[in-house]
């Protein structure tokens, strides 16, 4: 079986309905999805296009199935910690109290330690135990070779499980044998059961040092171990998975803005405009990062302070005005004046305006016919042959025209282009003069040519042959220096250029990976939030539990339990005590002493370990009364047996007192007797009250045969007297206690009544000084009863009796009947 | 009679299981032997240096034992062993049987107490 499983799957459901209530943006919904799943699914799901994919792995929802638990039948330990020989602990396998009872050292623990393996295994507990290398050498007992520990567990349902580990002469602690059977089937594996898991969230086991350091250790420990319990550890994880992502790209940002902010310095700090320009552009919390790429290239100035290096571009592309380049125009405006000159004071002069003149004549005479001159009246100027000479005079006069234009046009054509070079941009110039360049000199040389230009064409000519070359020389001069100064920036820039290049490759990387910030921080929030609710949720009907275990467990106390809630989250987690002392609020562990601290560790896990999603039926206590005084001790007992009703309650205690409660209290309970010879010879006996403990051991010393016959005179009378030391006691504390007499009070009065003459008087008369009259009182009732009281008591030191042995213990077992019967 | 040393060897034979009564019963019957070695080895005591003592309370011997053994601790000890050997000796609410380890302590000092009636120069 898997129960992490079936967890998940529970919790999915309830966060995916929760999710749909509340109304969550989009993408942190995936992202909380995602975060759940973990692993690789949350990577991919902060590439925004796998988020689809982490829908997809969301787990179906599976219901929780109560598991079949499992009943301890008897645990078998041999050659381990403080048992030497095999040593069985037969326990009823199903719900029910059982009192493990020995001294400290007789090998109780070591079955308590035996059980704990077996069912935890390698857990983590073995190894964090203060002293590990201490305990991982000393597990193995002196008296005995091989180390064997074995449990049968008997499963509801009515299959018995055996789980044995084994470890060979010299082994190390964790180079164990396992074996795990179920009867009648094969053999399985200790992971098969399922019970690693289920060991740490619901421990079974709960050892007496564990319930000590429960409340003194680290508070994020406490509130751990009991929301293990929850089974919302997938949930607290996924918030860690968010956290991590959101703490990472908070650093990112963090960082990206500090750069950002020295950069800008810097830039600020720079001689080039640009690095003004950048600067202004870092300003903004989120730079665009595109404006400032542009800036570094020295393109698409935004500010009009990064024209500079667009007007040095500018005056670097002016038109060269070169020889070459003005020989070309200057040799067409030369050509062009020589063509007038041809013409000047010549009837091609008049050309053109004669040929329009004859034209019109021509137009008339066709009109009209021959005729008279129309101008002069010259009769019979106008006939056919005078027509056929002027159309030839008018042609002839039309191409001397014609050439007269082209000469013009040639000359305004080279005109225009040598302005073109004399006309450099007057802004161009300006602007390049207010960086330092000769601009003037440029303007100067360049109104020179452009003022020979508006001269008649052969003045202008030779006055070109000197300001071409001049202006040729300015621009030259201009673009040199334009080079110059561009050189000079870019020189200046180049570093400062390059860490900008830098930085923004780098903020490109970090915009895009704090792009997700927004949302990863609403899903963190969302999902905290979410645990939180649920915790509680899931915790309040456990700490019902725990208050209604404390009330009974505190009796006297004055220390009230209030609430308890698992607060605070990541490292700030605690669990939250609150105490009441006589009805004022107070810190829980400050005013506690160590046995209410017992007690309250012990109501914060009994709840835990009888939970129904556990698979153990049982839950082993290993000396839970250890600073517990008596009157707490009764209400330990009431605790012990109402989660006895259900559950396997195996109790292990070094005193009496345990048993002792449950016995006056009429809880039913089986008692084991633990004790330990020496080589570790360890034995267990099935408990009967005190009265007919020392009965039937006198009664056995009397019958055995192979003990010497002085030795069963002496031995016998001791064992006599205790029986009827306990019959008294019983009486006494009975007869006290109904009357209303303190816990306290009666125990102190019976350590008091030392002898067994003072307990009897206190029986009979309810006076201990009148120890003196109790062997005539018994004699009165009956002769017998004062003889065995005789030979019980000086017996005991040894005196000589004439009571046979067996004939003092049936004596001793009818008084002692008869003293139980007094009221 | 049985010697006190024999006591205290039958005592020892319980506690290492020479002889198998009921499980668990050896710790009281052990510890009623050891201190009967006790009484009767002081007595022996008290008879060796022709002081009558022996029928006093052990508790008024033990007390006039510390001004005879001035020499070490030895009286202390044995009525440490007494005074333990007693509670385990009685019936005691709450009180478990002493272990194999705690007899064998009080077996001790009645060794040496015995020790010492034999060599009776003290």
């Amino acid at each position: 079986m898997d129960e992490q499983m079936t967890t998940d799957a529970t919790l999915h459901d309830i966060i995916m309905r929760r999710l749909d209530q509340d109304g969550l943006d989009g993408e942190a919904v995936y992202l909380v999805l995602a975060a759940l799943e973990g692993g690789e699914v949350f990577e991919a799901a902060l590439r925004p296009e796998a988020v689809i994919a982490a829908l997809a792995t969301v787990a179906a929802s599976l219901p929780l199935v109560e598991p079949k638990k499992s009943f301890l039948q008897e645990v078998r330990v041999r050659g381990f910690r403080g048992i030497g020989p095999e040593a069985v602990l037969p326990i009823h396998p199903g719900p029910g109290l059982t009192l493990v009872v020995g001294r400290n050292g007789c090998g109780k623990s070591s079955f308590a330690e035996a059980a704990e393996l077996l069912i935890t295994r390698g857990n983590a507990r073995w190894d964090a135990r203060r002293a590990p290398r201490l305990w991982k050498e000393g597990f193995r007992n002196l008296h005995e070779g091989q180390a064997i520990i074995g449990g049968r567990f008997t499963v509801e349902g009515g299959r018995t499980c055996e789980v044995r580990v084994d470890w060979a002469e010299g082994a190390e602690l964790d180079a164990q044998t396992d074996f795990v059977q179920f009867v009648g089937e094969p053999r399985t594996t200790y992971e098969a059961l399922g019970w690693a898991t289920a060991a740490v969230a619901y421990r079974p086991v709960l050892s007496f040092n564990e319930l000590g350091g429960m409340l003194d250790q680290e508070p994020s420990k406490f509130f751990d171990a009991l929301a293990r319990i929850l089974g919302l550890e997938p949930l607290a994880e996924a918030v860690g998975r968010l956290r991590e992502r959101r703490l990472e790209r908070e650093k990112q940002q963090k960082e990206l803005q500090k750069g950002q902010k020295e950069l800008a310095l810097s830039a600020a700090a720079h001689s080039d405009p640009r690095g003004a320009e950048i600067a202004a552009l870092l300003q903004k919390k989120v730079a665009d990062l595109s404006a400032v790429e542009k800036v570094i290239d020295g393109a698409d100035s935004v500010s009009g302070a990064a024209d500079e290096m667009g007007t040095l571009r500018q005056v670097m592309t002016l038109a060269d005005v070169s020889a070459e380049r003005a020989a070309r125009p200057i040799e067409m405006l030369k050509v062009g004046v020589e063509a007038l000159k041809a013409h000047v004071g010549t009837l091609t002069a008049r050309s053109a305006d004669l040929a329009s003149l004859l034209d019109s004549a021509l137009q008339f005479h066709q009109k009209h016919g021959d005729g008279p001159c129309p101008v002069c009246g010259n009769a019979g100027a106008m006939n056919s042959e005078w027509q056929g000479q002027k159309r030839a005079q008018a042609a002839e006069l039309r191409d001397a025209a014609k050439a007269v234009g082209d000469a013009r046009t040639l000359v305004r054509a080279s005109l225009d282009e040598l302005r073109g070079l004399a006309s450099p941009p007057p802004a161009v110039v300006r602007a390049a003069t207010s960086l330092g360049l000769p601009g003037p000199a440029l303007a100067e040389a360049a109104e020179r040519v452009r003022g020979a230009l508006s001269l008649e064409p052969a003045a202008a000519l030779s006055q070109l042959e000197s300001a071409v070359p001049a202006l040729g020389a300015a621009v030259a001069e201009m673009k040199l220096r334009a080079a110059e100064e561009v050189h000079k920036r870019e020189d200046a820039w180049r570093p400062m250029g390059r860490e900008v290049a830098t930085w923004l490759a780098a903020a490109r990387k970090m915009q895009h990976a704090i792009q997700r910030l927004p949302e990863i921080v609403a899903a963190e929030k969302w999902l905290s939030g979410a645990t939180d609710d649920l915790r509680n949720e899931r915790f309040a009907p456990h700490a019902t539990e725990v208050k209604r275990i404390w009330n009974q467990l505190r009796q006297s106390s004055n220390v009230s339990l209030e609430d308890i809630r698992l607060t605070g989250s990541a490292n700030s987690r605690r669990v939250q005590l609150d105490v009441a002392v006589d009805g004022t609020a107070a810190p829980a562990v400050g005013v506690m002493s160590q046995g209410e601290l017992h007690s309250l560790a012990l109501a914060l896990f009994l709840p835990r370990a009888t939970m129904a999603e556990s698979p153990f039926g049982f839950v082993i206590i290993d000396d839970p009364v250890q600073s517990m005084d008596p009157s707490r001790i009764d209400g330990l007992a009431c605790v012990l047996r109402d989660a006895a009703k259900s559950r396997q309650v195996i109790v292990f205690t070094h005193d009496d007192r345990l048993s002792e409660s449950v016995r006056r209290q009429g809880i039913e309970a089986s008692v084991l007797e633990v004790t330990r010879r020496e080589r570790s010879v360890v034995e267990v006996r099935t408990g009967a009250d005190p009265v007919r403990r020392y009965i039937e051991d006198a009664s056995a010393v009397a019958l055995t045969r192979d003990l010497p016959a002085d030795a069963r005179r002496r031995v016998v009378p001791g064992l006599c007297r205790g029986a009827l030391e306990a019959a008294a006691t019983r009486v006494l504390r009975r007869r006290w206690l109904t009357e209303g007499l303190g816990r306290e009070e009666v125990e102190g009065r019976l350590e008091d009544a030392e002898k067994v003459a003072q307990k009897l008087a206190l029986v009979l008369f309810g006076d201990v000084a009148r120890s003196g009259e109790v062997l005539a009182r018994l004699s009165k009732e009956k002769k017998e009863f004062a003889d065995v009281l005789r030979a019980a008591n000086e017996g005991a030191h040894g005196a000589a009796i004439e009571m046979e042995s067996v004939e003092i213990v049936n004596a001793t077992e009818r008084l002692a009947q008869w003293l139980v019967g007094q009221k | 009679m049985t010697s006190s040393l024999e006591l205290l060897d039958l005592a020892s034979g319980m506690l290492s299981r020479k002889y198998v009564a009921r499980p668990g019963l050896w710790p009281r019957a052990s510890a009623l032997l050891v201190r009967q070695a006790l009484e009767e080895t002081l007595a022996g005591y008290w008879i060796v240096k022709g002081i009558a003592l022996e029928r006093c309370s052990t508790r008024a011997q033990l007390i006039c034992l510390r001004e005879y053994l001035r020499e070490g601790d030895l009286a202390a000890r044995v009525a440490h062993a007494w005074s333990a050997l007693s509670r385990a000796c009685h019936h005691h609410p709450y009180e478990l049987p002493p272990t194999a380890d705690e007899i064998k302590n009080w077996m001790e000092p009645v060794r040496q107490l015995h020790a010492a009636v034999l060599q009776p120069k003290a």
